[in-house]
This record gives structure tokens, sequence and C-alpha cells, in this order.
């Protein structure tokens, strides 16, 4: 996949960028990770009362890249992160929602194939009353691929009427390939919503059935059941200029 | 004529036999209404025909048109014109409705079908059926009322447009008003080219697709033959004449003990001594 233009909404790191923090955002944002060998750590600011959008695609071979958001009052950034890095790789996001009324929504599709062994670390810290946040985690384990993805929402002792989910599913399609799940919730307070929930399994086999007694074949039905995976995440990219060349990709890889 | 033909088809499901011997033959123009009480081998039936990984058989033949199709995968089938509205449509996330259908119509074409054709097609479907238009751009059956499932069953039903078509419980859940759209467009499939069978638990939905004849399934077997007027009896008198009038005895089946099995609890007390800012 190539993103050769780079729009005012673009944001592109390589291996030749330098240490950015508290980088401000008060619009959306596409990020791209290309080829990140050494480490990356990112800061970013979300301004009081700014809702936005933050897409994130890594494409290449990385080691790790650590990236912090930091909610100020009644912001909301919704994080769409498609994954399709190679080898080994580590990715931690920790977002601190700092003010009242911090908003955090985040949902991610990892790949892993061949020997990938992959390690996707999200955190979220409930540091006001009344901050909200959502964690989706998606993981496709093929060949002799493992994927890790760990979240972990806390909710300290003062902080009440918070709300916060994290849930992760790992989809295992071959016998050599494995996955962790771990949603964790750490709570302080009673007086809040909190719901985790994990799963790893094969292809449904209902689901499975349900395809080919339209016609399917088992080729074609695996294909759309995991595309499936992918498109909770990809249909937010659909405005974007480079959506055939995601969509091509993940047709690729899958 | 084309013609699909049971014989004496035994199924088992997790060890335990469920059909015991099916004889059923049905043919292209006809509408078989099966009834019977819940529990007693109707739903496997279908899902055996359809050929769900689930049901073993193991004993009888399935043939469509002359052709054993007991071993057939289950695409296979469908390709030979096998449909099966299911009683209760899986929710497959992240599958979009219109993608799914346009993949089921192109498994059974030679050449793909234009998105044009496509939409065109799924429109007038849409129009039959009253369902919005903007289901078809949502996820497979995901977030659907049951009513919407139904309906979705009987949209891809006209756009497959099968020989056979079995129809398990496609009433339950619908309005009045969904009742009466999912029987027209079962009436507008009742000719000479398509067969149905059809299993409910009432004669409303019978009335409005007029059977041509009816079964009735008890113990895993086909206990009685008959035309449409049986549809009548069982809904004014029961399945208790079963008993009365030809001795036969309907096996109560015990409700489903639950395993005692607990999931613990993931919660954990820990004592921090550092309580982040």
């Amino acid at each position: 996949m190539s993103i050769n233009k780079i729009a005012s909404n673009y944001i592109v790191y390589t291996d030749d960028d330098e240490f950015k923090s508290n980088l401000e955002l008060d619009e959306d944002k596409i990020i791209v990770f290309k080829n990140i060998q050494n480490s990356l750590n990112i800061n970013f600011v979300i301004l009081e009362n700014k809702s936005l959008t933050l897409k994130i695609i890594t494409d290449g071979v990385y080691q790790n890249i650590k990236m912090s958001l930091n909610l100020n009052k009644n912001s909301s950034v919704s994080v769409y992160f498609l994954d399709f890095s190679k080898k080994d790789s580590n990715i931690k996001i920790d977002a601190y929602l700092l003010e009242s009324g911090a908003n955090f929504n985040y949902k991610c599709a990892t790949l892993g194939s061949n020997v990938d062994k992959k390690n996707i670390e999200i955190n979220v810290y409930h540091l006001a009353n009344l901050t909200t946040a959502n964690v989706e985690n998606y993981g496709i384990c093929k060949d002799q691929s493992y994927i890790q993805l760990l979240g972990c929402s806390k909710i300290s002792e003062k902080m009440i009427k918070c709300s916060t989910q994290q849930r992760a599913k790992i989809l295992i399609l071959d016998q050599g390939a494995s996955g962790i799940a771990k949603p964790i919730l750490k709570i302080e307070n009673d007086d809040v919503v909190a719901n985790h929930g994990a799963s790893i399994g094969q292809l449904n086999e209902e689901h499975l059935f349900y395809l080919l007694s339209r016609g399917l074949s088992i080729k074609e039905a695996k294909r759309l059941i995991i595309l499936g995976y992918f498109n909770n995440i990809v249909s937010y990219f659909k405005d974007d200029e480079f959506y055939d060349d995601i969509n091509n990709l993940v047709l690729e890889k899958v | 004529m084309q013609s699909l033909m049971i014989k004496n088809l035994h199924v088992e499901v997790e060890g335990k036999e469920i059909l015991k011997g099916i004889n059923l033959t049905i043919n292209q123009g006809e509408t078989l209404a099966i009834l019977g009480p819940n529990g007693h081998g109707k739903s496997t039936l279908f899902n055996a025909i359809m050929g769900h990984p689930k049901y073993h058989i193991t004993k009888g033949s399935i043939y469509l048109n002359g052709e054993d199709i007991t071993n057939l995968s289950t695409n296979e089938r469908s390709i030979k014109g096998l449909f099966l509205a299911m009683q209760n449509p899986s929710e497959v996330p992240g599958v979009v409705n219109a993608e799914f259908l346009r993949s089921a119509i192109n498994a059974r074409n030679d050449k793909p079908v234009s998105l044009y054709n496509f939409y065109k097609m799924l429109d007038n479907a849409c129009k039959i059926l009253n369902m919005p238009f903007e289901l078809a751009n949502r996820n497979l059956n995901e977030g659907f009322s049951g009513g919407e499932k139904k309906r979705n069953e009987i949209l891809q039903m006209i756009l497959l447009n099968p020989t056979f078509c079995m129809l398990d419980e496609i009433d339950s859940g619908l309005d009045v008003d969904a009742i009466n759209d999912v029987s027209n467009a079962i009436n507008q499939l009742q000719d000479n080219n398509h067969a149905f069978l059809v299993i409910s638990h009432y004669a409303r939905l019978f009335n409005l697709i007029n059977p041509t004849h009816a079964c009735i399934m008890v113990n895993g077997q086909i206990v009685l033959h008959g035309d449409a007027s049986l549809i009548n009896k069982v809904d004014k008198e029961g399945y208790e004449f079963l008993k009365t009038e030809h001795g036969i005895d309907i096996e109560k089946h015990d409700d489903k003990k639950m395993n005692s099995v607990s999931i613990g609890v993931c919660a954990t007390k820990e004592l921090t001594k550092n309580v982040h800012k």
C-alpha cells in the first residue's frame, strides 16, 4: 500500500522522525506508521471541547510504538486502528481522561500471518468524574502467528459516574496460530459502569453454515467472515482518498 | 418434473437419534405443511436436508431429481436448488447484507451480476416485502428485529429463486402485516416451478399460503399424511386425536437439566498502595 498524497490531515511517521511531544490535535487526523525499526514515542493532546477522529494505519515492519493521548474537558476522540505490521511488534496506547466529560472510543483490527508476533496494549485511565471509554480489539491469527491483545481500564477511587468497556476478540484460523486476549478492569469506585469481554476461537460453525446454505463456497464464506472483522474498522475509512487502497490491502492480506 | 425424495432417513444429533426413518416426497408445484409438537424433529429434518454438520445421517438417503445428494456439501445442495429459511437466522457481524446477497447470487451464475442489475433485483424484492432498502446496507441480521430477520430470509429466497424452499416457522415473531407480506411473497413463487415445505404451529399462515397437503411429525417420524384439512383438525383439536383415533403415543421430552457449571468470578480484590493520580 502506498499513501503518496500527504494532505494536511495526514501525519506520516517513519524512522527518520524525531520524537514529537505534546502535539495538540484540534481536527481529524490520519496517522500512518511506515517501517519503524526503532522505538517511537508520541504524545497527543486533545484540546478542551474538541471532538475528533484519529485513524491509524501501520504498514511495514516496526518494533516499538508508544502513543499517549491526553483528553481535556469535554473532549472526545475516536480512534480507528488498522494494523498490518509484519514480524515482531509492540504497540502501546495510553489514554488519559484528564477532565470531566472526556470520551475515548477505540477500535482496532490486527492481522497476524506467517510467524508474526504482535503485542497490542491499550490502557485507559479515568482521572476525572463523568469520563467514558469504549475499547474494542479484534485480532485474526493465521499460519503460525501469535497475537496478544491487552487492555486495561482503570477508574481511580474518587472518580464517580464513569463508564468503561474493554472487549477483545481473536479469531484463530490455523492450527499453529495462537492468541491471548486480556481485557482488564481495575475499578476502585462503586458508582461506575464497567464491563469487559473476551473471546478466542475458530470460525463460528453456525455462521459458516448460514453462508454455505446460500451457495457460497467455503473459501468465499470464510473470506466474508474474516473481512467482517476488519470491516468494523475499515468502514470508518470510507470517505478517505485511499479507501480503495486499504480495501485492497485487506483483501490481499486475508 | 423435479422432486425431492427422502428415503428412510435416520438422523443423530450429539449421539441421540432424532429422526427415526423419514419417508417423504415432494414435487414441484406442491406446498407441504409440516405439523407436529415442539421437539419432535421437524427442524432437524430441514437441517439434515440442508447438510448442517451437526446433524449426522446414520441411515437413509436424500434424492434431488433422482440424484443422491446425501453426501453433497451444503453449498452444493444450495446451488442445486435447495433453500432453508431458518428458524433462528444467524447474526454475522461485519458481513454487509448486500455484499453477502450479491456473493450468493454470483455463486450460482456463470457471470457475476452487474451492480446495477443486482440493486434493481434487490430493490424489487424489498418492495415486495415492504422492507426498507437500508437494511441491505447493514450487517447480516445484526441488530435486526425478529421480524426483520424473517423478512430477510424471504428476501434471500426471492433473490436466489430456489426450486425447493424449506421454511422453518417463518411466521414466528411476525406481526399481522408482516405475515401478509411474507405470504404474498410465497404466493408469488407458488407455481409449477417451485415447491415449499413449511413448518408452522399456526393455521393463520397456512390459510394464506394454501398448502396442497400436510403431514404430522411425532417422535421423529411422519405418522400421518393428508390433505390441507389436517391443518384445521390440528388447529381445533391439538394433537390428542393422534392417540384417540390412531393409537399414537406422543413421547414427552424431559426438560433439559441445566448443567451445574460455574464460569466463576473474574474479579479479584487487589490492595493497591499507589493510586494513580
